[in-house]
Order: C-alpha cells, then structure tokens, then sequence
C-alpha cells in the first residue's frame, strides 16, 4: 500500500524530475510511454521502481603514470626529456552517484537502467625526468602534477533475489572518461636552467566499468549494498607543451587508466 | 615490519643524498662561474657602472656554435666586444666540446644598478642558451648589487679676501660663496679687540676648514697681525690667541702683520714682519701644527737671522713638502740693499735656517715674492738685479730638489727680455708648477709664464695665447690644481684699453689659451678704469677657479671678482660680488687673496 501511494505521488511530480524523464526518455521509452496513460499506471505500478543510489569506496590503481621520452629531433636546439614515471598503487577516494528505474521483469529477477556519474578524489603522478642535450650535460629532476578523473556512465544493472531480502547483481556501465591533468611542476632550480611546462587540460575519452555485488533490503525502500568494479577510468593528458614560453611537441598523456574499485552503495527505491 | 620500515629509511636516505647531489651539482648545458681573479660587483654607485665577468663552458661534448645570452639581470648589459679579455664572448658565439681549446669564452656584463639576485622571475637572471633558447643554463653565482648613492656633490667653498676703506678707515674684505661662484656674501673678520686698520693678504681653505691672515688696529692702539680661522664655510671667524699673545709674540714685539697664510696638512705657516720696541722690521713667522687653532712663533726665524740683516725684513710666500719648509721674502742690509730672504726647516717648520745662495750674477735688490713646494722640489720666485751689463733685473727662480741640502737659479729668460723681470707668483700641483710674472722690453711690459711638468728639475717658457688685440700685460698670480694651471693679471690692448687676463691650461701645460669670455663678461666700468687679477685659485675636481682682484681708476678702486665652473671655458663676474659690496664700503677695495677648497 505504501509503496502504491508513493508511486502515485511519484508520478503526479515526474515532469519536475528532470533525470528521471532524461533516463526514461533514453533508457525506458516504453515505460514512458505507459506512464502518460494514467489508467495504466495502476496496471505497472508493481513492475517500475525510480531509485537512486550513492556510493562511496575506494579506487584502487597503479596505473597512474606513464614513463614517456621526447627525443633529440634538432639537435643544434634540442634536449632529450626522458620521463620516468612512479607507477606506485594509489587508492584515491571514490565517489558515486545513480538514479534510473528498476524493473521487475520476472520474479526474482529485476534490473536497473539508469545513468551514473564517478569521480575518484585527485592523485599525485610524480616521477623523474633526465633532461640534457647528451649525457655528460644531462641532469635528472623530479616532476609531479595531479589527475583528476570522472565519468558518466548509462549503468545496467541486473539483480537477483535469494531470500526475501538479499540481491546479487552484475552490472555494466559505458559512457564518457572526462579527466583532468593539471598543476604540472618540477623541481629544476628555475634559475639554472629552463624545462619543458605542460598546461592545465581536461580531456573527454572513452570509459566503462563492470561488477559484482550484492544489495539487501534494508526496508520496502532501501537497500544497502558492495560491489566490486573493475573500471577504465578513460586518458588523462597534460595540455600543450613548451620551454620558457616556446611551444614544443609533445606532452605527457596516459591512456586507459584502470581501476579496481570497491563501492558502499544505499540504495532509495521509490 | 622491521624489514619495511628498514628500506623506507634505506630509501629516504638514499633520496636525501641524491637530492644533495643534485642541488650542489648540475651539469648543464654550460658552467658559469666568476672568471678566475676576479670577484663579482656587490655595490655599484648610482650614476656610474661597475664590470662582473664570467666565465662560460660548454659542457656538452660537442661544439655548440651561435651561443647567445638570452636573459640578463636588469641593470645589466653584456659588453660583446672591446671587452677587458681577448676571449670576451661576443653577441653569438661559438665553444668547442667541452675539455678542447676553445670550450670557454669570458661573459663581461657592464652593470648599471641595483642587481636582486633573489628576484622571483627567471628572466631577471643570467642565461646563456644554445641558439632558438630553449636549451639554456644560469649560474649558481647570481649577481647581487647593491646601488648606493654617490657621495653627496658639495659646491666648492671659495674665499676671496683683501681690504677696502670704510668711512673708520680701513677693513678686512672677505667675500665667501658656496654655492659655485652665483652668490657671494661679506664676512666680518674682526678680532675682539679690533678696532680698525684691518686688511687682509693672505687666506686658504681645506674643507670647510679657512685661515685668513692680515693685520689690524687693536684697542690699544697696536698694529696687530690678524689671523683668523673659520670652521663654518667662512661665515663666522675666530681669532687664536696665541698669535697676539706677549707670551707667544718675538720678543720686543711692537706690531705686526701677516702678508700669507698656507697649510699642508694640519702644518700652517703665517708669514710676515713686525717692527720692535727699536724700530727695527724683522720677519714674523708662525707655526701651526694643528691646522690654525693654536700658534707659536719659531725663535730660529729671529735668531738665525742672516749676518747681513739690517731691517725691512718680510716674508711673502711659503711652502712645504713633507718635513721640508722654506718661506721667502726679503730683508735689507746696512747698505740699504734689499736683499732675498729664503729660509727653510727640515723639521716640520720648527727650526730655522737662512739660505745665503743667490744666482750666479747677483748684483743686489733681490726679493723673493712667492714660495711653493711641488711633490719633489720647493721653489721661490721673485726678482734681483744682475751683474750683467746694464744691470738688468731679472726674474728669480731658486730651486732646491734634495730638501734644501742646496739650492739651484734657475736662469730662464725670453728671447726679447730687457729689464724688469720679475716673478709674481708661483703654485704647484703634484709635479706641475708655474711661475708667473713680467718683464720690459722695448718700452712694453710683457707677460712673462714658466713651467716645469718633472716637479721642477726642468722649466720652460710657455708659449702663451694670448688676447688678439694685446698689447702689453702682466701676471701678478698663478694658481695649478690636477691638470688645471691659471695665471692671472692684466693687459692692455693696442687701442689702448685694459682689461683682466687670464692665461689657462687645463691640460697640464700642455695647451695654453685666454679665455676670451674674461673680457667679453666683463661689466661696464668706470672710464679710465684699470681692472686686474691680483691672484686665483682653482679646485681642477670642481672645474672651478676664482680669481680676484680690483678695477678703478686713481678716484674709485672697487674690488673685481670672476669665476669658472665649467673649468675656464667661461668666466663670469657674479653680480654678488660685483654690484653688491660690503655696507659700509666707502672705496679702495681690492682682493689680495682668494682660495678655494672641496669645502664640506
């Protein structure tokens, strides 16, 4: 009875939810179309959940980094830059947000379209660099800047129940990688000698993720759940390249960064 | 555990090594260190520049050609060519690999002002780079000056002094100026006891620091020398007792006056004569040795007295180098004949002794009129009548160049000389002297200019530039500082006119000239009237001089005053000095001194 009231209250407030009529309209054209038919609302009332779940985990990498070289190309002007990037694991901070529409297409069976959006909290890529116009002038530094990574992602969720109140899950989300590198700096005496500075710059690439995990029903509205994801957080790239001002080819990227991230996930059915 | 917090600290230290390595050594394209023997600027004077240099190496194994310095500090510019070193690097260039000849070049910068070696941006610092800039390298030796302000310029303290009539009789003129030459004012010079009779003959300054030396009328009656000191840019005057002292005066002492007063260094001499309770005129000569504060008269200059000393004894003109003084006037034998008095010290002017030397064809009637020191040699100047047919007089010029040990005459005579020569004056600076003066020929009195440049070993004439239209002249003063020589006098032209003259070199000696602005700057003057130079003084530093004299004519003497600030290329007469004189001026004013100092 609850869950049929919120339903109707629900639905007589759906055009002011803007996600949920951008996920119908993608995701779920027919359920949209049901849902215009107020005399069918009563009929599918049962089978169409909104929900909208946040999460929060880890995200587990030593992908972060990419050992690169820029070689001599003139070698009346140029140096060679060599970098050498720390591929040391790192577990920033994840953060994670979904909304969509559950639907329980058979009994015990459910599945959840929606669309999601993960950010990981910034990471540290450091590592050295050799710089010189030949080895008896080169001279090796430390250079670091930061990573940014997030995504948004259309998530498909498939859900089990064993028991009254316990739902393994698999999903698989695709989408858009939109990361940011940014803060290049390096430790060359900045009065001894000028380097290579990369500019800021957010880069939009491919990225997916699939998982595991389990939800419970915490009550009719609820679930609490963990999964597990193994993700490809899509190219991080510094911007434009250059040497006192003198733009030079090149930049340092990093394409496909992967992750394995494990998620605290509430879920709110409605 | 243990094993992983082991090679976190293995790890740390490892860093921490590394880390010192690479601050304290980079290889670099190129090295730039100070160049051997040569230590970087830390202050430069603001207005002037000072040089850093460098050296700069290729470090790379290559020749690395079209080098150029990309960024230097501000203040700073690179000298590329005429530098102090053969290999002074240039606006590109080029190094062989690093360890062959040729690896290196010497980087000289030229810096104008203050050098941050802190400065946060980079392109305030030194980089030399391989040509299209962006492979380059700083030092670790960063310039680092400091701009500090140039000693304050003071104007040259100038004093002028002399005498003029008051309605009270007569008073001690003393005309003093700070500020170039523009503006002249009037100093009282009267001791407590003054009354009137006062005059002036002779003055110096060093630094702000003026004797003056004369004579006066005291309240009791007495002719008095006067000798007054001033600390303060000649504006007031004191008056050491000591030289008015019964306890210090010669013995018999009835009155006196001083002709000259010189220092060197803190030893002054005031030189003189005084009269005795039996009315005998001896030479006067006091001895400072603390600049002109306290005095003593030196018994030897009474005692030691020459055999054939009778009266009128005077002392014009001193000079001293080192310990060795000498001072020079004349006297007057039994016979009447006047006679050249040259006395010297080897002690710092505390003892006395007459020189009997005369030149070789001395008939009498000599009197030495000035008396200078160069850095090797003294000398004094005057006049004496020869033995030579005719009995011409001549101009007198003894020299000693060990001390006094002897003494030399110096017989320097123009192709035309007749009669009446004398010298005027002498001065020095370092070891360059002139001695001017006059001599008749022909019914003319000509301008008469010697010099030495070896200290006075060895004189000559100056061959003279003088004034297109002169006819006839004479020097009665002359004054040397740096390369800077004037003598000063008069001329008459051959339209029958007078004017001042001024003969000057400010190369040395090397050339002569007369300024013609001494003439064309001249104020109308009274008709008839006769303006002169009596004496000058220059500061070469300063490229000042001032010389000083009087104008008028047998009703009206007034005294006449003209400066240079541009050294001798244009000579003005201040108008403070000319129209202006002192309140109580009544006639009769002339000056007979004048010196200049570096002042404060």
């Amino acid at each position: 009875m609850n869950k049929h009231f919120f339903m109707k209250k629900r639905k007589q407030n759906i055009k002011s939810i803007s996600l949920f009529a951008l996920m119908q309209i993608v995701f779920m054209p027919t359920a949209f179309a049901a849902s215009q038919n107020t005399d069918s609302i009563t009929i599918n009332s049962s089978a169409w959940h909104p929900f909208i779940s946040l999460g929060a985990g880890l995200a587990l990498s030593s992908d972060f980094g990419e050992s690169q070289t820029f070689p001599i190309v003139n070698p009346i002007t140029d140096e060679r830059y060599q970098y050498h990037a720390n591929e040391d694991s790192q577990t920033p901070a994840l953060f994670n947000v979904a909304a969509g529409v559950e639907w329980d297409f058979a009994p015990k069976w459910a599945t959840q379209l929606g669309v999601e959006y993960d950010q990981q909290a910034s990471v540290d890529e450091n590592g050295d660099f050799v710089q010189g116009a030949d080895v008896q002038s080169e001279d090796q530094y430390n250079y670091h800047y930061k990573a940014l990574t997030r995504q948004v992602l259309a998530e498909g969720k498939l859900l089990y129940q064993v028991g009254q109140r316990v739902h393994p899950y698999a999903l698989v989300a695709l989408g858009s990688g939109i990361n940011s590198a940014y803060g290049y700096n390096t430790n060359v005496p900045p009065f001894l000698t000028f380097t290579r500075q990369y500019e800021d710059n957010t880069e939009t690439s491919f990225a997916y993720s699939v998982g595991v995990g389990v939800d419970v029903d915490v009550n009719e509205h609820m679930r609490v759940g963990v999964g597990y994801r193994f993700a490809d957080l899509g190219d991080v790239t510094l911007g434009n390249a250059s040497i006192d001002g003198i733009p030079v080819r090149g930049t340092l990227s990093e394409s496909n960064v992967y992750a394995n991230e494990f998620l605290a996930q509430i879920t709110l059915l409605v | 555990m243990l094993k992983s917090g082991t090679k976190l600290l293995l790890k740390s230290i490892i860093g921490g090594v590394l880390l010192f390595n690479l601050s304290a050594l980079y290889a670099l394209p190129f090295t730039i260190v100070p160049k051997s023997g040569t230590t970087l600027p830390t202050t430069v004077t603001t207005g002037s520049t000072v040089s850093a240099f460098y050296t700069v190496i290729n470090n790379t194994g290559s020749t690395r050609n079209n080098n150029y310095v990309k960024y230097l500090p501000p203040n700073t510019t690179q000298v590329t060519a005429g530098g102090v070193y053969g290999d002074t690097c240039g606006s590109t260039f080029n190094l062989t690999a690093n360890g062959n000849t040729g690896d290196s070049c010497t980087l000289q910068l030229t810096v104008s002002g203050a050098v941050n070696a802190n400065d946060p941006d980079p392109h305030h610092h030194l980089f030399v780079c391989f040509p299209g800039g962006t492979t380059c390298a700083g030092t670790n030796y960063p310039l680092n000056v400091t701009a500090v302000a140039p000693p304050p310029v003071t104007a040259p303290l100038a004093i002028a002094a002399g005498v003029y009539t008051a309605a009270t009789g007569t008073e001690p003129l003393l005309a003093h100026n700070n500020d170039n030459g523009v503006s002249w004012l009037y100093a009282t010079v009267h001791p407590s006891d003054y009354v009137n009779g006062g005059s002036l003959s002779g003055s110096d300054c060093n630094g702000s620091v003026c004797l003056v030396a004369g004579r006066y009328v005291n309240s009791g009656g007495t002719i008095s020398p006067l000798l007054g000191i001033s600390t303060d840019d000649a504006t007031t005057w004191t008056f050491p007792a000591s030289i008015t002292s019964p306890a210090t005066l010669p013995i018999n002492f009835n009155s006196g006056a001083f002709n000259t007063v010189h220092c060197f260094g803190s030893l002054c001499l005031a030189g003189g004569n005084y009269t005795n309770t039996t009315a005998l005129t001896r030479p006067l000569l006091a001895r400072s040795n603390d600049g002109g504060n306290t005095w003593t008269y030196p018994t030897t200059i009474q005692s030691n007295l020459p055999g054939t000393f009778s009266n009128q004894g005077n002392i014009f003109g001193t000079g001293c180098s080192g310990t060795f003084c000498i001072a020079a006037g004349s006297y007057q034998t039994a016979m009447l004949v006047t006679t050249p008095l040259l006395t010297q010290s080897t002690d710092n002017g505390v003892t006395w002794n007459y020189i009997s030397d005369v030149p070789s064809d001395y008939s009498g009637n000599g009197v030495f009129n000035d008396a200078a020191c160069s850095s090797s040699h003294c000398m004094a100047v005057g006049r004496y009548t020869s033995n030579a047919i005719g009995n011409p007089q001549k101009p007198m010029l003894a020299v000693t160049a060990n001390g006094g040990a002897s003494w030399s005459y110096v017989a320097l005579l123009p192709g035309d000389f007749g009669n009446l020569g004398t010298y005027s004056g002498i001065s020095c600076s370092g070891n360059i002297c002139i001695a001017a003066g006059s001599y008749f020929i022909a019914g003319i009195t000509k301008t008469l200019l010697s010099i030495t440049t070896d200290g006075g070993a060895t004189w000559s004439l100056v061959a003279q530039v003088l004034p297109s239209d002169f006819q006839s002249g004479q020097y009665f003063g002359a004054s040397c500082s740096g390369n800077t020589c004037i003598a000063v006098g008069r001329y008459r032209t051959t339209g029958a006119a007078n004017f001042p003259l001024i003969e000057q070199s400010t190369d040395g000696g090397v050339t002569w000239s007369a300024p013609s602005t001494v003439v064309s700057n001249l104020p109308a003057l009274p008709g008839g009237s006769v303006p002169f130079f009596e004496n000058a003084s220059c500061l070469s530093a300063s490229q000042f001089c001032i010389a000083a004299g009087s104008y008028g004519n047998v009703a009206n003497v007034k005294p006449l005053l003209a400066v240079t600030s541009d050294n001798g290329a244009t000579w003005t007469y201040p108008d403070s000095a000319f129209s202006v004189l002192p309140s109580d001026f009544v006639n009769l004013g002339s000056y007979a001194s004048s010196s200049v100092s570096a002042g404060p």
